[in-house]
This record gives structure tokens, C-alpha cells and sequence, in this order.
């Protein structure tokens, strides 16, 4: 287990602040942060190659912070496999054992490495040059180096920021293989959500080198604690509404634009300052084809635009009777988009599935009422 | 206008030949006038002469020691210039860059005034004898090719990615076992480079030797020194065979550059 408790460095005029998180054995958590959030940094302050100014750095209760990073015995895969060119791929993968001279046997090592190669999917590459290994290849080398070793925790520097989408879902699958097998702390940084949300356990985000938010995947992405969380996952709908009542049985019925709509309980207080959001795959198309069910939280507009991002379609909502260039982001598969013929019928209604609806106490929210 | 443009790119390619020619005829006669003035049995009987041989070892010897030297001390401070920043680096950097730009010659003298203050004299006394003695040529040649060794191991060091140290650290190697089996494995071609580089430069070295160590022949008299020495005395055969010498070393050290570039490129 891995315990980091108010962590601060400084590099530049950057500074990572008080940065607490805690990961158990076997958990996997996904830090996500756009670029220049200080990601890298953290990792490097972890592993010991980045100073720091204060904080504790607990490894299965040590404090490892005053450790150089050959002592700390962690494994580190960075953003650029950094493969040492000078040896066959069997040669990098054994490089961490070959230092521990005396305490493994060159027949112990080169069990170890075969072990190892056959959990990454490399076996049958372990005498090759590593310069004529393609993206992926490189990547799995450098994260059986980084196992081969046993080490307390792994720690992945956006291993697959520069691999095509079909090399991602390969390497993410031997990720997954890897997370089971190691009853290891994973902690991974990245900026591609679909990748955050399909290996972790959990999620963090880190902006401005401060952590903004840990929370399951669930709560990150669909029950953000507030406005900047949930802008950060991409969700554009958000909006600031009056909280009327919050009851077990009906939810919370909050006030938007003049009229009543019911949300998932929460926990603001009837009328504090609060915001309301939605993730864009959990609004619903009525279908027009039939006459619209009587139904809560259904609103009535128009299409004003698309985005076709190939297996999704993006629409721009209008609400009836809005000023507003779109009021809503609405994602709908390909599939939706044309079994409702939306190509042609723009005037719709739509309705948001009261579960989905999040409220959260935060006046801040977004782009007008 | 896309005529106009190929014309005018003919007419650059063409003149830049010309210059070529220009340039490698000038090399070549250069080269070819060395033959003009004596005959090849003469200039083998002169190479095999005592005092050409002298020099020649002389030259292979305190070349090859500087050299050793130079590297010995030049590649730990060139790591330390190009991995680390420290108050006063920009400072160290050009006082040590002085004797790639300072003449040789003034190199020389200012070795010469040192050995005599209390302190060179200090030195000389407690150590070994070094002005107008054979030591003394190794002394000047390691000054003068110590500034081109710091700035060819440091530029090779620049190009290797710290990364490969910081991944070696956090696979158990300590700093300096991470610099002897990750950095020096990647720095072996800039190495060896530097090495023919800096070890040719003191073959030739001339201007410091002759005024730390003097021109006294058969004793501080290296190649460049007998050319001095045999031109004075019009002894054209053996200038020429000398000369012949160091053309010889000279093509020698493009040959080993082109095959660590050949298989630099190849990496």
C-alpha cells in the first residue's frame, strides 16, 4: 500500500501543493490531468527522481521520501519507453535483476525473464534489437522491465500516448492481465478518459498540480462533487438551479428556467446554491415516431447541430423559447441517430432520466439559466 | 518563374561545383608539391633516419599519454557540465572553452610564467622536471586539447537523454553505476571520436610544446617540432617525409571518424 500525504515540490515556477492520495494493494488508480498539470511530476516525485519540498511518502508504513530512487523499489514505465539501445530486448528486460549481483543466478534471471515476457506477450521476441520493435512492442518491453523486478508499486507515465487506438486496446488487455496477477498498488497517469475509465478502480484528477478530486469512476464522471470536476470530464451540460425539496422517496425536485424537474437525491439543502449536470450519454431522444409518454424532466427543441465523430454523433440542443446558440450536448451512437432519422426530423423531444440527473452544491454552474 | 528558379538553382549548383574543384585542386597540389622537390628513395631513407624515428616516438608517446590523460579527467567534468547546474557554471564553462580560442603559442608562455612563480616552481619541484623537458610536452599538449575533449564529450553527453539514468535508478542502479552501464555504453561512439579528435590535435600540437618545452633535438623534438627544426637547417627530404608522416596519421584519424559516423548513423 501506498500512502502520500501532503506532498509538495517544486520545479520552476510549477509546484505540485499538498498532494494526499492512498492506494491499496491490487487497487488501480488512474490520475487524470490535462497537460502541464504536473502528472509527470508527481510520478517522478513518487519514484524519487523529483525532490520534494514536504510531505511523507508511505510505502507499507515506511517513509520512503528520504530514499534515493534505487532504494525505493518501484517500478516505472515512462511516457517514452526509454529501452536501452545497446541491449536485445532479454538484456533490457533483465537489466533491473542483473544489478542485485550475487543474489540471482544468470540460469534464476533468465527464468525470471521468460516468466515475465509470457505475462506481457513478448516471448517470442526476446533476442530481438529493440531498435526494430514497433510502438507496442516497446511499450510491453518496458513494462516487463519494470515488473520483472517485483517491485512495491507500478507506477505508468502515459505508456500509450503515442500509440495508435488498436495498439491502446491490446496493451490495455495486457494492462488488465498484469493489474490481476500483481497484488501491486497500479497508480497510472493519463489524459484519455476511455483508458482512465476502463482500467481503474479509481480516479483523480490533478490540475494546477493540486488534486481536485478522488472518487470512483462513477462518481467522476457521472456524480462530479462540482462544476470544475465535471467540466474537466467533458461534461458540458451543466447549469445552476434552486433546490425545492429533497426527499428519499420523490428525490429532489430543483427549479431550472422557470419549471420543475426531479433529480437523484443529494445532499443540498432546499434552497442553497446549487448546480445540476448530466453527461451527454444520458440524455434520451423521445422517439417521434409516437406519441411522447407523459414523463418528467422531458423538454421540448431543436437540433441546431452535429458533430459526427465516426461511431457517436454529438447534438446541439435548443430548448424551446432559449436565446442560447445550444442549450444542451446530447451524444447518441450513430446507430440512434439514423434509426430516428435526426438527419432529417430536427424538432424533438428529449427527456433526462431523473437517475442521471446530478445535482451538486455549487452556484458556479455554467452557461445561464 | 519556375524556369527561372531551376536556372537559377543550375547556376548555384553549377558555381558551388567549381568551387570544389577549386578547393581540392589547391589540396592536391598542395600534396603533389611535396614530391616535386626530392625523390621517393630519398624520402625513405630519411624516414628511417634516427632523428625522424625519435620524433615520431616521441610524438606517439606524449600524444598518446596526454591524451589518456585529458580523457581521464574530461569525462567526469564534461558530465557534470552537461547533467548539472551550479552558481558560477557559466564562468567554469569559458575559462575552461579558453584553450580552444586562445593560440597555442600564448598557452605555451602562459605555462612558461607559471613554472615561474614560488607556486609553479613549488609544483615542478615536488613533482617532476617539466619546462624544456619531456614531460613538459605532455603538460602542453594536455592544455591545449583538454578545452576541444570537455567541449566534444560534453556535446556527446547532451545528446543522451537523462531519462535512460533516471530508468536505470529506479531499476536499483545508483548514480554512479547508472553513468558506467547505461551512460558510457551510449557515449562510447562520441568517446571514441573524441579520443582520435583530441589525440591528433596533440600529435600535431606545435606552438605550446616549442615554447614550454623548446625545440632541442633528440630530446623535446616531436614531428612538428622537427619540421620547424629541419626547415632552419634546409633539410628539405626529411621536412618532407615528416610532413609525409602526419598526412599519413592525418588520413588515418578521417578514416576511424567516418567508420564511428557510419555506424553512428547506423543506430
Amino acid at each position: 500500500m501506498i500512502k502520500v500525504e501532503k506532498l509538495s515540490a517544486q520545479r520552476g515556477t510549477f509546484s505540485l501543493d499538498d498532494i494526499s492520495l492512498t492506494v491499496a494493494n491490487g487497487e488501480y488508480l488512474t490520475i487524470l490531468g490535462p497537460t502541464g498539470s504536473g502528472k509527470t511530476m508527481l510520478l517522478r516525485a513518487i519514484v524519487g527522481l523529483q525532490s520534494i519540498d514536504s510531505g511523507r511518502l508511505m510505502v507499507d508504513g515506511t517513509d520512503v521520501a528520504g530514499l534515493p530512487p534505487e532504494d525505493r523499489g518501484m517500478g516505472y514505465v515512462p511516457q517514452e519507453h526509454v529501452l536501452f539501445p545497446f541491449l536485445d530486448v532479454s538484456g533490457n528486460i533483465a537489466f533491473g535483476l542483473r544489478n542485485h549481483s550475487g543474489s540471482m543466478t544468470e540460469k534464476d534471471v533468465r527464468t525470471k525473464v521468460r516468466e515475465v515476457a509470457e505475462l506481457v506477450g513478448i516471448s517470442q521476441l526476446l533476442d530481438r534489437d529493440v531498435r526494430s520493435l514497433s510502438g507496442g512492442e516497446k511499450q510491453r518491453v518496458s513494462l516487463a522491465r519494470a515488473i520483472v523486478t517485483e517491485p512495491s508499486i507500478l507506477l505508468l507515465d502515459e505508456p500509450m500516448s503515442s500509440l495508435d487506438h488498436q495498439t491502446k486496446e491490446v496493451l490495455w488487455r495486457t494492462i488488465r492481465r498484469i493489474h490481476r496477477k500483481l497484488d501491486i498498488p497500479i497508480i497510472h497517469v493519463t489524459h484519455d478518459f476511455e483508458e482512465a475509465y476502463l482500467l481503474s478502480d479509481r480516479i483523480g484528477i490533478l490540475d494546477g498540480g493540486r488534486i481536485i478530486h478522488i472518487g470512483s469512476k462513477d462518481e467522476t464522471f457521472y456524480r462530479p462533487k462540482d462544476s470544475r470536476v465535471a467540466s474537466f470530464v467533458g461534461i458540458k451540460n451543466i447549469y445552476p438551479c434552486k433546490v425545492r425539496s429533497v426527499s428519499k422517496k420523490d428525490g429532489t425536485v430543483f427549479e431550472w428556467r422557470g419549471r420543475e424537474f426531479v433529480a437523484a437525491e443529494c445532499k443540498v439543502d432546499p434552497g442553497e446554491d446549487a448546480s445540476f449536470c448530466i453527461h451527454p450519454t444520458q440524455v434520451m431522444i423521445i422517439p417521434t415516431d409516437r406519441e411522447p409518454e407523459p414523463r418528467e424532466n422531458t423538454l421540448k427543441g431543436r437540433i441546431v447541430d452535429e458533430f459526427f465523430r465516426g461511431p457517436t454523433v454529438t447534438l446541439f440542443y435548443r430548448i424551446e423559447g432559449s436565446e442560447n446558440e445550444h442549450d444542451l450536448e446530447i451524444d447518441i451512437s450513430d446507430f440512434t441517430y439514423h434509426r430516428f432519422k435526426l438527419d432529417s426530423m430536427k424538432d424533438v423531444d428529449i427527456y433526462l432520466r431523473k437517475a442521471a440527473v446530478h445535482i451538486f452544491p455549487d452556484g458556479n454552474g455554467g452557461k445561464g439559466t | 518563374m519556375g524556369k527561372d528558379a531551376g536556372m537559377g538553382q543550375d547556376r548555384f549548383v553549377m558555381s558551388s561545383y567549381l568551387i570544389l574543384g577549386f578547393l581540392t585542386l589547391y589540396m592536391a597540389m598542395l600534396v603533389g608539391s611535396l614530391l616535386t622537390h626530392t625523390d621517393l628513395p630519398t624520402i625513405m631513407g630519411t624516414l628511417m633516419s634516427a632523428e625522424v624515428l625519435y620524433a615520431l616516438k616521441l610524438s606517439l608517446m606524449t600524444a598518446t599519454v596526454s591524451t589518456a590523460l585529458c580523457i581521464v579527467v574530461a569525462v567526469p567534468a564534461a558530465y557534470i557540465l552537461s547533467r548539472s547546474d551550479f552558481r558560477g557554471k557559466a564562468f567554469v564553462d569559458s575559462l575552461l572553452d579558453l584553450p580552444i580560442v586562445v593560440p597555442p603559442v600564448a598557452l605555451g608562455a602562459m605555462l612558461l610564467l607559471f613554472f615561474n612563480t614560488s607556486l609553479g616552481r613549488g609544483i615542478e619541484a615536488g613533482t617532476l622536471a617539466l619546462m624544456f623537458e619531456r614531460p613538459g610536452i605532455v603538460l602542453a599538449q594536455f592544455t591545449v586539447i583538454t578545452g576541444l575533449a570537455l567541449r566534444l564529450l560534453k556535446n556527446t553527453f547532451d545528446l543522451i537523454d537523462p531519462g535512460f539514468e533516471d530508468l536505470a535508478r529506479t531499476l536499483g542502479y545508483t548514480r554512479f553505476q547508472a553513468f558506467a552501464h547505461v551512460t558510457l555504453p551510449l557515449a562510447q561512439r562520441g568517446i571514441f571520436a573524441s579520443i582520435v579528435l583530441v589525440w591528433a590535435r596533440a600529435f600535431g600540437e606545435y606552438g605550446a610544446t616549442i615554447t614550454f618545452a623548446g625545440a632541442t633535438t633528440m630530446k623535446t623534438e616531436t614531428l612538428p617540432v622537427a619540421i620547424y627544426l629541419n626547415l632552419a637547417t634546409a633539410n628539405v627530404a626529411a621536412t618532407i617525409s615528416i610532413v609525409l608522416i602526419l598526412i599519413a596519421v592525418g588520413f588515418g584519424v578521417l578514416a576511424c571518424l567516418r567508420l564511428v559516423g557510419k555506424e553512428v548513423r547506423t543506430l
